[in-house]
């Protein structure tokens, strides 16, 4: 019986290749875009909860809150058929997809950011003050990139969450991996086959989306324990 | 004290944390060249001292002046308006601190440590703030380790890296934040000894310190702090050997 799985898995991948590309393809963009529309709006968040106003830090603990505590289903269900009649426009269903999970993600992103900028010693602040850096300069040099370096690991494991949450856009119609899946069920009456296709690929992407994660974890233990040398010359003069 | 001769004049510097009055009507003349330890109980206010000193904290005064000039401050219509943003912040590079913990900027090399400010700050080439750097490393013995992170650096080597990084800036006045305190025993006196031959060239420094034998030897103005205020001051051979204020003895002997 295993055997004739695994013929019928490979038939069906080989034959249907193009469209299930496709789908991968979409699947893929998806979650670039959403990452990188996450990470910038999850930053900026992160910024209204550091700063001084209490009103913005109160706005951005609420967008957090509702991000994180709405279930993407409901979020993604919110985006697509609540939104645009609120607003009066038509929006293509990939950008209210878009919309809801990065509505979700920039959630998280932006406590990962706070945490990160917060865990960053205080003496690097005063160090910073007393060479004679303003905040802009000092945030941009000395801290952001040290709490960028320590929220790595989570911006990473927040990739791979989102790839895993994007399956939920074929529900609203957006052409991705499982999308493309059920609709060669649909014609094929292989669900079996199909599905563990599908399931297969996803499995070997998120694994080595989680080895490439572990590799980055490690280079920067190794850099902050001093075991690696700068490879950059610096000119004797 | 000649008034002249002051570097950097504070009268009157107070500030309260809260009902604790941490600095109490302060009075400093640092003449050019004054190489002055700061010594007293934990708690005295010293370090806060320093930290009003390179203007990270907000405090009263009457007069803070640097070289003879209105320092962190500006006056209009005789009110003093207090500097701010990156105002503020070029006022603070006139003045460079070494901390007890170092302070490091762990993602940097030692190199990149101590150009980044020169750079940044004062937007000096690269080539130009390299060169400060190289002279400053070679002087603290640290030129074999350009290329290494602080963390593959003994606390010894890392604070004297912390002193060049404060020297590239050319401050006008170093202040020292208990530099040895965190520091295993063996490795203060390489510590002091770079702080000695600084000293010898003319810096004008404050040193916060426990190091009886540097503020003995090494420094020509002590200043004992106590409760907030001053309480005695003067050259080392009175203030640490023959002190004339009770407070002073008592310090003395509790450490001595």
């Amino acid at each position: 019986m295993e055997d004739l799985v695994q013929w019928f898995t490979g038939l069906v991948i080989w034959q249907y290749r193009s469209l299930i590309i496709r789908g991968l393809t979409v699947s893929i963009h998806v979650t670039i875009i959403s990452m990188i529309a996450s990470l910038i709006i999850g930053l900026f968040i992160a910024f209204l909860r550091l700063g001084r106003s209490r009103i913005t830090d109160a706005l951005a603990t609420a967008y957090i809150e509702i991000g994180r505590n709405t279930p993407i289903l409901v979020t993604l269900l919110w985006t697509t058929y609540v939104l645009p009649p609120l607003l009066g426009i038509r929006i293509p269903n990939y950008w209210t997809a878009v919309i809801a999970l990065v509505l979700q993600t920039s959630g998280y992103l932006a406590e990962t950011f706070r945490s990160g900028i917060e865990a960053v010693d205080k003496g690097q602040t005063i160090a910073s003050q007393a060479l004679g850096m303003d905040y802009f300069l000092m945030m941009r040099r000395i801290i952001l990139p040290q709490a960028f370096r320590k929220s790595v690991p989570d911006v990473i494991n927040n990739i791979v969450v989102l790839f895993k949450t994007s399956t939920l856009v074929s529900i609203v119609a957006v052409p991705d991996l499982m999308y493309q899946a059920s609709r060669l069920v649909s014609q094929l009456f292989k669900p079996v086959e199909v599905y563990s296709s599908v399931a297969l690929i996803y499995i070997v992407i998120v694994f080595v989306l989680s080895a490439f994660t572990r590799k980055i974890q490690l280079r920067y233990q190794m850099r902050e324990r001093g075991e690696t040398v700068a490879t950059v010359k610096v000119p004797r003069i | 004290m000649n008034k002249c001769e002051s570097l950097l004049k504070i009268r009157g510097l107070s500030k309260h944390y809260g009902d604790h009055q941490v600095l109490n009507g302060i009075n400093l003349d640092i003449p050019y060249g004054d190489v002055a330890s700061i010594i007293g109980r934990s708690g005295s206010g010293k370090s806060t001292l320093l930290r009003c000193i390179q203007l990270l904290e907000d405090f009263e005064f009457e007069l803070m002046s640097l070289n003879g000039k209105p320092y962190g401050y500006r006056e209009k219509n005789g009110r003093k308006i207090r500097l701010k943003g990156r105002e503020l912040a070029e006022e603070r590079s006139n003045v460079g601190m070494v901390f007890q913990n170092f302070n490091l900027f762990p993602h940097k090399t030692v190199m990149e440590n101590v150009i980044e400010a020169p750079i940044h700050v004062k937007k000096m080439s690269k080539k130009e703030a390299e060169e400060i750097a190289w002279n400053l490393l070679r002087k603290v013995r640290l030129e074999d380790k350009v290329s290494s992170y602080p963390a593959g650096l003994s606390g010894g080597q890392q604070q004297r890296v912390a002193i060049a990084r404060a020297l590239a800036m050319n401050p006008k006045v170093l202040l020292f934040d208990e530099p040895t305190s965190a520091l295993d025993p063996e490795l203060v006196k390489g510590v002091l000894d770079v702080m000695a031959e600084i000293a010898r060239g003319g810096m004008t420094m404050l040193v916060v310190t426990h190091e009886m034998p540097f503020a003995l030897n090494v420094s020509n103005h002590v200043i004992f702090i106590d409760e907030a205020k001053i309480v005695e001051e003067g050259p080392p051979e009175q203030v640490i050997k023959n002190p004339t204020h009770p407070e002073t003895k008592r310090f003395l002997d509790s450490i001595l």
